[in-house]
Order: structure tokens, then sequence, then C-alpha cells
């Protein structure tokens, strides 16, 4: 079996150079688009914030995960731009790569590069915008922590979790890349439907898991009652079944995206 | 070069439109695909290039199976149809960024043909009309140098001159280790360039046969009345007479008139070559 059909390095190296100048002008304007949002949302957010409280870790970190998750959605969820109709998918798929370098390219430009410039740009932005926030609001200084780059996971202490955390982001981020694959036409709308579906269906299992195991504590019908076992001192079983979850989940939702790839017809 | 071997296949939740449809060609040739609306023209050159997949049956193209879409297949393959995608950009920077992608393009080639269709390189592609557009991707197919070129309806959109501009290049940009299948329902636009003709019909080839067989076999006449000539095979009325296919007397030979015997064929004219 040749690798070469698969992976060429010159030749991915040719399509990886041909999405960014393709691209060029998409990506520098969605650069600037997050920069500019992420400076709005961290001048409300230190507007908001009392004088005499300060602006802390336990608000830093919310507002880290919120503008992630919210710029991981557009980012992502816009993957495979060209999929969306037929002229542009027949173009797409017979440029002359193989299945793996495009969804390669994808899968670095649109989940790897995105998040450590995102996890960079919000630390920068950050301390950018409290300059100019401190510099505008003079007269009531706010105090701000010194934040960096590794405030918004420094509560995991527990590998468990950390790891629990980065496989969660990890996940939703392949799902997002995998609707971006699937769906055709709406792919970003459908694929939020799909999450939220998704998370009513763990929502779901929690309730009839609870009715099963635990009939006695559960007495009305959408109570979950199930997260009162613990698997040991700091450990649920709720906590393990997510870990689980997410874990598994990112490692499947990647080769689905690939075969949906490689099965698409126009 | 192309090996379909019992193909079957079916639109999603619509009739079979191939049946076991079995076709063979080799390269050399500039093939004229024909047949009605909605007789699978388009349908065969997108299960040629890989964007459909077979319900049944096999398809090989150069040894390879387009349903794969191998990188190796895909740098040997270009597909213009009817209307290209064609991104923000001028000619040049087009050039820039999709030409390292084919292996054998060749610049010149490409400059020389875009001199001929009288396109600019500092012209942006999305602001020329259609039929520049067109002009312009038949030019990139071209200079790709790709064994197989599937065109869909090429000459959609181009006006007169540029049809004999296009006869022009393709004859002289073609060699004899490519294919280049055309797709058309505007037979008298390629009439001059292909040298072989298939016709489809219901999902089947009803014809196939290289121009050359059919003028060394008919002839094709314009006659002021079908009483006076026994032999004729098919007729037509046109001003001032009829169009007839006649079988070839005394060796005579005939420009081929395409769509007469196209018309031939299509109302069910039993054509012995």
């Amino acid at each position: 079996m040749s690798i070469q059909k698969y992976f060429s390095p010159q030749r991915f190296i040719n399509y990886f150079k041909y999405d960014l100048r393709l691209n060029v002008k998409t990506y520098l304007f969605f650069c600037v688009g997050i920069a500019i949002i992420l400076f709005c949302a961290n001048f409300f957010a230190l507007n908001q914030t009392s004088t005499s409280r300060g602006f802390l870790k336990r608000d830093y970190q919310p507002l880290f995960f919120v503008t992630f998750t919210l710029c991981s959605i557009v980012a992502i969820g816009t993957s495979f731009p060209s999929l969306r109709n037929k002229k542009d998918s027949s173009h797409y798929l017979l440029l002359p790569a193989s299945v793996f370098e495009k969804f390669l390219t994808q899968f670095l430009i649109r989940i790897v590069v995105f998040t450590a410039f995102f996890y960079i740009l919000f630390w920068l932005e950050f301390k950018f915008t409290t300059a100019i926030y401190q510099s505008i609001e003079w007269k009531n200084t706010l105090t701000v922590k010194s934040f960096d780059l590794a405030t918004p996971f420094s509560d995991l202490t527990r590998t468990l979790d950390l790891l629990a955390v980065l496989f969660g982001i990890f996940s939703i981020a392949t799902f997002l890349l995998m609707g971006a694959a699937y769906f055709k036409k709406y792919a970003l709308f459908k694929t939020i439907l799909a999450f939220g579906l998704l998370i009513g269906l763990f929502f779901l299992t929690m309730v009839v898991g609870s009715h099963m195991f635990y009939p006695e504590k559960t007495q009305e019908f959408f109570s979950i009652k199930i997260d009162t076992y613990k698997i040991s001192e700091n450990l649920h079983n709720v906590q393990m079944y997510i870990y689980i979850v997410v874990t598994a989940a990112s490692l499947f939702f990647l080769p689905i995206t690939y075969f949906k790839l490689k099965e698409k017809q126009v | 070069m192309i090996e379909t071997k019992n193909l079957t296949f079916n639109h999603k939740k619509q009739k079979t439109l191939f049946n076991n449809l079995t076709y063979m060609q080799d390269s050399g040739s500039i093939t004229g695909l024909l047949g009605k609306n909605g007789a699978g023209k388009s349908t065969l050159l997108k299960l040629f290039a890989g964007l459909l997949h077979p319900k049944k049956g096999e398809i090989l193209i150069n040894g390879y199976t387009p349903a794969y879409r191998n990188p190796d297949f895909l740098s040997d393959i270009f597909l213009v149809s009817d209307e290209p995608y064609l991104p923000s950009l001028t000619i040049n920077s087009y050039l820039n960024i999709y030409a390292p992608l084919y292996k054998n393009f060749d610049r010149e080639k490409m400059s020389k043909i875009i001199n001929e269709f009288e396109l600019l390189g500092s012209q942006k592609l999305d602001s020329i009309s259609h039929g520049q557009q067109k002009k312009f991707v038949i030019a990139f197919a071209l200079s790709t140098n790709c064994k197989l070129l599937l065109l869909d309806e090429p000459t959609n959109g181009l006006d007169i001159p540029s049809k004999s501009i296009f006869r022009k290049v393709l004859i002289s940009s073609v060699e004899e280790d490519q294919l280049v299948l055309i797709s058309t329902h505007q037979v008298k636009d390629i009439e001059t360039v292909i040298d072989r003709i298939v016709i489809i019909e219901d999902g089947n080839i009803v014809f196939e046969k290289d121009t050359h067989v059919v003028t060394e076999k008919l002839q094709f006449q314009k006659i002021e009345s079908i009483t006076e000539v026994s032999k004729i095979i098919y007729s037509e009325k046109c001003p001032g007479g009829y169009n007839a296919i006649l079988p070839v007397e005394n060796n005579e030979e005939t420009e081929i008139d395409i769509e007469l015997l196209f018309n031939a064929i299509s109302n069910k004219t039993e054509i012995k070559l």
C-alpha cells in the first residue's frame, strides 16, 4: 500500500499554500474581527466590574471560555466552505490533493492554528484592553490582577480534570469540524442543532439512569439523582461518564469527518 | 484510458439512468459525447471525474477508480463544467495559486491561449462575462496538460469568433496521449474538431464511431427532392430542399453533418457502418 496516495509532503505543502493564498483575505478579516470582538468583550467586562472588588481570576476565566467558545463556533463551524454548494464542491473535490491532505489542512488551520492564535490573542488583548480602560477611566482605578497564559486552566490542578477539559474542548472542536463536512447547507446552524440534540440525549440518559438505579430518590420525571454516587473520594460517577464520553468522542469525530469528505458526491 | 464495465447509476430517488453501460475509449482523440437533454451526458462526465459514485459496475480511468479520488488521478484529469467556479482573483493571481497544483502545467501555453482569447492577466475573474470566464477555464484546462479533459458544454456562452478560436486552440493543444471528451448539445460548434462520436440515449450508448468511418460510409448531401434519389437513409426538410444521409458511392466523401446524423439516430434510423 503506497502512502503517497494519502499523503505526500510536497503535495501537502502545495495545497496548504494554495489554501492560505486563496483565503488570505478571509483569514485576515477574521483575525481583525476577533481582535475587535475581544476588545469589546474585555472592555465591557472590565466596565461591569466593581472597583472595590477588582477584576479577579474568577472573572477572567469565564470571559476566556465564553469568547473562546463563541469564536470557535464561527471559526471551526465554517470549515470546508467549498462544500456549501454544488459548483464550489465540484471544484474543491477535484483539486489534485488527497482527501487526507484536504482534511488535514482544515484541521490545522481551523482547529490547531485558530486555538493557538486565540489563546495568545486573548491574553494580549486583555492586557491591551486593560491598559486602554485604565487610561480612560483613570479617576476610578480598577485593580486588575496580572494574568498569564496559563490562567484559564490554573484551577485545574488535577491532571485528570485538566485532561477532561482539554479533551472536552477538542471534542467540541472536532464535532464542529464534522458538522461542517457532514452538512451541506446551513451547516453551522445544523451543527449547533445537532449539538443541542446530543446534549439533550445526554440529559435524557441521566434521567433514565436516575429512574433505573435510584427510583426511590427520583420523584419528579426530569429530576437527575444519579450524581450522588461516588466512585472514589474525588470522583463522581457522572464525572467519570463525562470523561469517557468526551475522550471517546474526540477519537471518532475526526475519522467520521475524513470518511464523510471521502464519500462526498456532487 | 476509459474502461467502463456494466455501469449502473441513478440519482437519489430517481429512476435508473445507466443500466449495465459498457464503454471503452483510448487516448489520442477528441470525442463528442452527444445526447438529448437529460440523457446523462453531464452525469457520465461526473462519474468519470469521481464526483459521483456508480451504484454498480466499474469505471477505470488510466487504471484509477475515479470514486477513490486518488491525487495522482486528480492531477491528470480536468473537468470544465458548464458553470465553472472562479474565485475573486485576477487571472495572474489565479495562475500563481492554482498552477503549482498541476505538475504538468505549461505557463507558456497558457499565456499563448489567453492571448488568443484576448484575455488580460489583470482582469478579475468574477467581474468578466460568462463567456470570458469560460474561455479562461478552457485555457487553464488545456494548459494543465491533463491526460483526460472533460468539457461539459464548452461553447455555451462563447461568441462566434471565440467558438472558432476555441476549435483552433483545441486542435493545436491536444497531444496524442490525451483524451478530450466534449459533452454538448451544440453539435455544430464541435463538428470540425471531433474525431469520434458517441451518442447517448436513455442511458445507453446507441452510436459510437470514428468520424472517418462515418465519412467513409455515409454521404451528407443537400438534395432538391427525395423522390429523385433512391437510397436515402435519412432526410430532413430544409430551405430549398432536403438534407439527406446517403450511402457513399464512388468513394466520394462529404463533410459530416453531425446534427443530421444525431437526428437520424434519435429517430431510430438504422445506420449500418
